[in-house]
């Protein structure tokens, strides 16, 4: 067996001689530039991510909101009225006055024009807040 | 080179308008989504980072590689650093993992590394191997302690970390860290006498 380079007797001042003499490096340029390209492909994927779990979010909600909405009704209408007289008759006062809004809506035309008009007027202003928030979460 | 004459030398290519800021406002800055503020850390530290790397990995394409990962990673999981340790001390230890699961990843797919034939310790008469080569093969005998050895001989003999700092990133106690430095050196010696041995 051939011999070691080094008694092993000097081994460990070798050893500390070794690693205490290992140069600091420099960093190469390109590690900067590569750390830059990669974060910036990580916050692109990042917003997308959540711009799509959002998205995802909000139709899943609305998807479910008009399902759920569409059974309370169904659940509170009595077909059998509903095919002999029109209304359902399964929802009390509000089938009276959905019955007393269908008979008189030609004579109180103004008055519902200004309801409507209201309540385009809340659903724009809520939209307008909802997009700007949407805009908040989105900006960088 | 020391690691502060190269921080301060590659410190000097900036404005002086960006030294002011300390690191913690720069992760606070990190935290709240700019990206310039990482990169001002990411130059800050490179150097650090880069060696700690190279010291696992022993090879600079991998050493850049692992030292990108370990910033991307810092990146991701900069939202929940929370300030008990400095900066520098946690991106040790995110460098420090990375690296180690890189290896661990290697050792797992058996990949074998390629040493160049010169770095063999065995002597001849007619090939001595230069001194150099055989302070290579120690260095290289670092990677093969188990990991937490590896980290704190690794983060020892790079300049300037202290034993406190050191014990902060293992998130140990003094004592102990000194009693894994004391086994640590133990079998690196003794790995290195089997590779000396096995190699004649």
């Amino acid at each position: 067996m051939a011999e070691p380079c080094f008694p092993l007797d000097e081994l460990d001042a070798l050893i500390e001689e070794a690693l205490t003499e290992e140069p600091f490096l420099k960093a190469p340029l390109s590690l900067q530039r590569g750390v830059e390209a990669r974060v910036r492909l990580l916050s692109l994927r990042e917003h997308e991510r959540r711009r799509f779990f959002i998205s995802i979010f909000t139709l899943t909600f609305l998807f479910l909101g008009s399902v759920f909405l569409s059974g309370v009704l169904v659940w509170f209408t009595n077909l059998s009225f509903l095919y002999t007289d029109g209304v359902s008759g399964g929802k009390g006062w509000l089938d009276y006055y959905a019955t007393a809004i269908m008979l008189s809506f030609s004579s109180y035309q103004g008055a519902y024009s200004l309801i409507v008009s209201f309540l385009l007027a809340l659903a724009t202003f809520f939209l307008a807040g909802a997009l700007q928030i949407h805009k908040m979460i989105y900006s960088d | 080179m020391t690691r502060e004459a190269v921080v301060k030398e590659f410190s000097g290519s900036m404005p002086d308008i960006c030294e002011p800021i300390s690191d913690v406002e720069l992760v606070r800055r990190s935290q709240s989504g700019s990206r310039e503020a990482f990169s001002e850390l990411v130059r800050r530290h490179q150097h650090l980072v880069y060696n700690v790397a190279y010291r696992f990995m022993r090879d600079a394409t991998l050493a850049e590689d692992m030292a990108q990962e370990s910033f991307v990673k810092a990146y991701r999981l900069l939202k929940g650093f929370r300030g008990d340790c400095s900066f520098t001390t946690w991106l040790y230890r995110v460098t420090s993992t990375t690296c180690l699961t890189e290896i661990s990843k290697r050792k797992r797919r058996k990949e074998v590394e390629l040493t160049p034939e010169s770095g063999g310790v065995i002597c001849s008469t007619e090939h001595k191997p230069a001194d150099r080569d055989l302070k290579e093969q120690i260095r290289r005998c670092v990677t093969r302690l188990s990991d937490r050895y590896a980290t704190i001989v690794t983060l020892y003999y790079l300049k300037g970390i202290s034993y406190d700092e050191i014990a902060q990133i293992m998130d140990v106690p003094l004592g102990t860290l000194k009693t894994w430095m004391f086994r640590a050196r133990k079998q690196l010696r003794y790995i290195i006498e089997k590779e000396l041995l096995s190699n004649g």
